[in-house]
């Protein structure tokens, strides 16, 4: 315990079993303890900023979690799952197209880049103009935000693929397609799920803010109602389940990831290569 | 290589025209009324630019506040553990859930005006600052750090002589991120809060049905996305030429 620890790493060797150390090197008491402060600070001084406080909150949870929040969240995942399973249908074949085709590649790819670096939801009100404000609406703008990281992201992965494999699959007379199959997808998987997650992160952007602008269905719109009409507590509701959900699925996200790129797993390649 | 992409701009110039000639005109318009509407909002009547510069306004203020506030939290974040463990929860929640949730209780604190769009732009730009910075200063070689210490150098000194130059990369990087979301940001607190900027002229002429005049304010913002995009990649190479290409990417750049 008391051993003199040499060299320059002296202070990092400090033994870690103490009941006293072991809390202050525990990130979470600082995490808990931050938080605990926040909420109070907020029961103190919410009235003041016309908010409503943590304990109206949690008393409003449960009757608004089971009235307003679950029948609104349905008809938001409802587009959403729909739309963004439309964007990994569409998105991932045209960008292996990209990739395996100079012709559809020279074609597609200005365009694939400009609508990929343009915010699409300024596109939201002609959808709206097009489509309605009903299902179609949030499909296409699920799409629309969706599938353009996912094309792109597919596109650069497939691209990025060893030539030297490439080549041992031509020269055993591998067709295109067992090429595709056996080599470029599982190569280009971990961009593939690059582009699903910030595609994700992008269509439920998209989807509440056609809901806020609708303001017909849906948890944005829900949100939006709440605040207007200074239901704060409900609002916190909905809000806090957003963002338990969107970890939800983006932990979801990352699970699949591991497990489906374990088999190939490559060092020194960063899980997020392409987040722009 | 040029024909092909001529070819494919001719095909969407065709099946636009061909899809919009049928339509009403209050709900497509053809690329020969785009352009006279571009033609009437640039030049003739100049109602492009009032809106213009309200927007870039918004972004130019969004984005370097962001930068004020992010890279002085971020360092922070990555010299102290206990900064980091007290501000990551907040980080990590605000930076997963989509923040336009935030929108409508924004507009019931700060109102419709440009206050409002400045926050929004911070919240959607000021997280990947954050983030960018933290990792950079997280990654600076401890044996730098050790030789700044042991010739006594002080916190401040060891700042802006070694952790500064270390990180820049990484901060320039995520300054660059934040541009591409500020912009963003931009269009979604002017798309919702329907009063200022090229989004606000968006709503104007959707709620008016002059469709072919709505095209404009979209496709502006599409072109200065893409130019924004642009400069802030010429930007990076200009700050830090050393590092390069693939560097960049994987710092997320």
């Amino acid at each position: 315990m008391s051993e003199i620890a040499t060299g320059a790493s002296l202070p990092k060797t400090a033994d870690g079993t103490g009941l006293a150390h072991r809390l202050r090197h525990n990130p979470w008491v600082l995490r808990i303890a931050s938080v605990a402060l926040l909420l109070i600070a907020w029961q103190l001084f919410g009235n003041r900023y016309s908010t409503s406080f943590p304990t109206d909150v949690a008393r409003a949870f449960p009757h608004s979690f089971v009235h307003d929040v679950v029948p609104a969240l349905g008809d938001t995942l409802k587009g959403f799952f729909a739309g963004f399973a439309a964007s990994i249908v569409i998105g991932v074949p045209i960008g292996l197209l990209m990739a395996r085709s100079r012709l559809v590649e020279l074609a597609l790819e200005p365009y694939v880049n400009a609508l990929y670096a343009t915010p699409r939801l300024a596109l939201i009100p002609v959808l709206i103009l097009w489509l309605g404000i009903d299902f179609q609406m949030r499909f296409a703008v699920v799409l629309v935000s969706g599938v353009f990281p996912i094309i792109l992201n597919t596109y650069l992965g497939a691209k990025e693929v060893d030539r030297n494999l490439l080549d041992a699959g031509k020269a055993y007379a591998a067709g295109e397609l067992q090429i595709l199959r056996t080599i470029v997808i599982p190569a280009s998987l971990p961009f593939i799920f690059a582009g699903f997650r910030l595609g994700l992160a992008r269509s439920f952007i998209g989807i509440i803010v056609a809901e806020i602008e609708t303001s017909v269905l849906g948890i944005g719109n829900l949100i939006n109602q709440d605040a207007k009409t200074l239901r704060f507590d409900g609002m916190w509701v909905a809000i806090i389940t957003l963002g338990v959900l969107s970890i939800i699925f983006s932990t979801f996200l990352k699970r699949t990831e591991a497990w489906t790129t374990r088999p190939w797993e490559r060092k020194g390649m960063a899980p997020w290569p392409f987040r722009r | 290589m040029w024909l092909v992409r001529i070819v494919t701009f001719l095909i969407i110039l065709g099946i636009w025209q061909l899809w919009a000639q049928h339509k009403q005109k209050a709900i497509a318009a053809t690329p020969k009324e785009f352009v006279q509407a571009v033609w009437h909002q640039l030049v003739t009547d100049g109602t492009f630019f009032g809106p213009l510069w309200s927007s870039m306004e918004a972004f130019v203020l969004g984005v370097g506040l962001s930068l004020l506030i992010g890279i002085p939290v971020g360092i922070a974040m990555g010299r102290w553990r206990s900064v980091e463990h007290t501000i990551d929860p907040y980080v990590s929640f605000l930076y997963a859930i989509p923040h336009v949730a935030f929108v409508p209780i924004m507009i019931v604190w700060l109102g419709f005006r440009l206050e409002f769009r400045l926050a929004y732009v911070v919240i959607s730009a000021v997280f990947p600052v954050i983030i960018n910075t933290m990792t950079g200063v997280k990654a600076v070689d401890e044996q730098l750090l050790d030789a700044g210490k042991s010739f006594c150098a002080d916190e401040k000194t060891l700042v802006r002589t070694v952790i500064l130059p270390s990180a820049s990369p990484y901060i320039v990087a995520g300054g660059r991120q934040a541009m591409s979301a500020a912009w963003v940001g931009v269009v979604v607190a002017e798309v919702l809060s329907t009063q200022d900027g090229l989004g606000g002229l968006i709503n104007k002429y959707s709620d008016e049905f002059l469709t072919a005049d709505m095209y404009v304010p979209i496709i502006g913002i599409m072109v200065i996305a893409v130019t924004i995009q642009f400069f802030a990649g010429w930007l990076q190479r200009k700050l830090t030429p050393w590092t390069n290409a693939a560097q960049r990417e994987r710092e997320g750049g």
